[in-house]
């Protein structure tokens, strides 16, 4: 399948995306090692010196474990005054690396910078960005442990202070031969790890996002795949069942075509003489055949019409008219019955609808009216109720329970459903009038009781309601 | 001279029906089960009506009509099936046709409707 324009746009941004995130994933993954290895694990050079002394004694300091961001731990080793010196000392300085060409230069700084540090942690927040304080670390105090650390002893009470650019330190503890030393703020090494951690996350969130968009967007293509392949099952279904009714239909009547034709002929005498008693067997096999197509037909009509598969061709329709020439039809058959059949019209709208199926339904209405019914005869009428088209047709055959009134235009009812019942019928024809009136925004219901007769109802909206 | 009639239908059952009762009615009577044969038929010999069943395998009625119209021929033309045709092909091919028969109703009109024509 090609891929759409829409789909090209959300590719070109997709792919590029994918690596950039990529990239500074891996960027930041790697900065993040780089520090560690610079800042936990290289043996480096101190200094400290006693307050209000001048001397400066190197030491080294080596990291004895992993250690994590808040917490430095290792062991003075090369120290050139003992750890006592530093435990009995006031106070005293602590020099990192990067500052040991300048500790003479930076002297005086150093002890302007001392005071105020010792007076208040705030005011060496406050002051450590100052021309000053810059001067006295020496070095831009970016990286490595503290650039200066200094304390003092206050009458048992240890204060600590780190001289950074942007650390400070509130625990400091050498009572023993490891020394630790706890920050209070997050470092720049923290805050550092923590943009490229973010950063990480953000292009490994990216990466994911991008990726639950891509997948997103496969998944979608594929969903829209389905739903056309679907669709097209669909259609294609619908096809053969509409192939298929016609098919049955045809293939169904198609046999009952030469039987019927030849036993017409036979009766005709177009085949030679016939008697009386082959004419009458002939008149059978006639009528069985005429049964067999309406039941054809009732299925094949109530399933298209269920399908929706009917088109109508609507007209203009006057359900008088429609009345008069079914029941003139039906009068003949009705009398061969020895039922007689009267009908009257009383001003109805015309209604919009499609006449060949409205007059199926009235024939219906007729036909079943004369089956049940052995004596008296059928009236129907057509009047105005309201603004619609009103069709009574009533009889005076053998009346239907009340509980029977809606089933009966169910399809495949029958209120007798002994084999032996009279008029036959497989239950198709009520339940196609109902599907078509309907369909023609109608209703067709019965008033009936058991032994009094039945009259079906027609109702249909006239033409001025449209 | 008779009147030529072309009965053209997949069925051969009806076509022997139909055949025999025009046939007794005095009409000279051919049968083509297919469409293709229908057409090679009017290619021959010239027909006056022709019979003519529309759901049939590969050529159905509807393009016979439309074969017939390439050969400039212009037999009478009675369509003739089992279920109504859809109308939409009914409104189609209108004109192209003189009648249209049911022949699940009484086949036995179908002479009439014939000698309507031939009249």
């Amino acid at each position: 399948m090609p891929m759409s324009s829409h789909n090209k746009i959300l590719a070109s941004f997709v792919i590029p995306f994918i690596l950039l995130s990529i990239i500074i994933g891996f960027g930041g993954s790697l900065i993040i090692s780089l520090k560690d290895i610079e800042t936990k694990s290289i043996r480096t050079e101190y200094y400290w010196r006693e307050l209000h002394t001048s001397t400066f004694k190197r030491f080294s300091f080596q990291p004895t474990g992993p250690g994590n961001d808040e917490l430095w731990r290792g062991q003075m080793v090369g120290f050139e005054s003992s750890l006592e010196d530093l435990r009995t000392a006031r106070g005293g300085w602590f020099l990192g690396p990067e500052i040991d060409d300048r500790i003479n230069r930076s002297y005086n700084v150093w002890e302007v910078t001392k005071r105020k540090l010792l007076e208040c942690n705030e005011l060496y927040m406050q002051t450590r960005k100052s021309e000053e304080m810059s001067l006295a670390t020496g070095s831009n105090g970016s990286y490595g442990p503290a650039s200066a650390v200094g304390w003092e002893n206050q009458g048992g009470n240890t204060r600590w202070q780190v001289f950074r650019l942007n650390d400070s330190l509130t625990n400091f503890d050498v009572s023993g031969d490891v020394f630790t030393a706890s920050l209070s703020q997050i470092t720049d090494e923290i805050r550092t790890k923590v943009r490229y951690l973010i950063y990480a996350i953000i292009s490994s969130m990216s990466l994911i996002s991008a990726a639950i968009i891509y997948s997103g967007f496969l998944v979608s293509k594929r969903a829209d795949e389905a739903i056309r392949q679907q669709v097209q099952q669909l259609q294609e279904m619908d096809k053969l069942k509409d192939d298929f009714l016609r098919n049955i239909s045809h293939e169904l009547k198609s046999p009952i075509v030469p039987l019927k034709g030849y036993v017409n002929m036979i009766c005709g005498g177009a085949l030679g003489d016939v008697t009386p008693e082959q004419k009458e067997a002939l008149d059978v096999c006639e009528k069985s055949c005429a049964r067999l197509e309406d039941l054809i037909d009732g299925l094949v009509n109530l399933t298209r019409l269920e399908s929706g598969k009917i088109e109508y061709e609507m007209e203009d329709v006057s359900i008088e008219t429609v009345l008069e020439e079914v029941a003139a039809r039906y009068r003949i058959v009705a009398e061969k019955k020895g039922l007689n059949i009267e009908w009257s019209a009383d001003g109805a709208p015309h209604i919009r609808g499609d006449r060949k199926y409205l007059i199926s339904v009235v024939e219906n209405i007729f036909t079943n009216a004369i089956k049940f019914t052995s004596e008296g005869g059928i009236s129907a009428r057509v009047f105005a109720d309201g603004d619609n088209a009103h069709l009574e047709v009533k009889d005076t055959g053998e009346g239907i329970d009340k509980m029977y009134h809606e089933k009966v235009f169910e399809r495949l009812f029958q209120v007798d459903s002994s084999p032996r019942r009279e008029g036959g019928g497989l239950g198709f024809g009520l339940a196609i009038s109902k599907k078509i009136v309907e369909d023609h925004g109608g209703r067709i219901w019965v008033e009936s009781e058991k032994g009094r007769g039945s009259t079906f109802h027609m109702e249909l909206p006239g033409l001025h309601h449209e | 001279m008779n009147e030529s009639i072309l009965i053209v239908d997949d069925e051969p059952d009806i076509c022997d029906m139909i055949s025999l009762m025009l046939k007794r009615q005095g009409y000279d009577v051919t049968v083509a089960f297919t469409g293709e044969h229908c057409l090679q038929i009017l290619d021959e010999r010239p027909v006056d009506i022709l019979v003519l069943d529309i759901m049939m395998p590969k050529m159905d009625g509807w393009e016979v009509l439309d074969g017939i119209a390439e050969t400039g021929k212009n037999p009478k033309v009675i369509i003739c099936t089992v279920t109504d045709p859809e109308r939409e092909m009914m409104r189609k091919y209108e004109g192209r046709f003189h009648s249209f028969f049911n022949k699940s109703k009484n086949i036995t009109k179908l002479v009439d409707v014939v000698r309507e024509l031939t009249e």
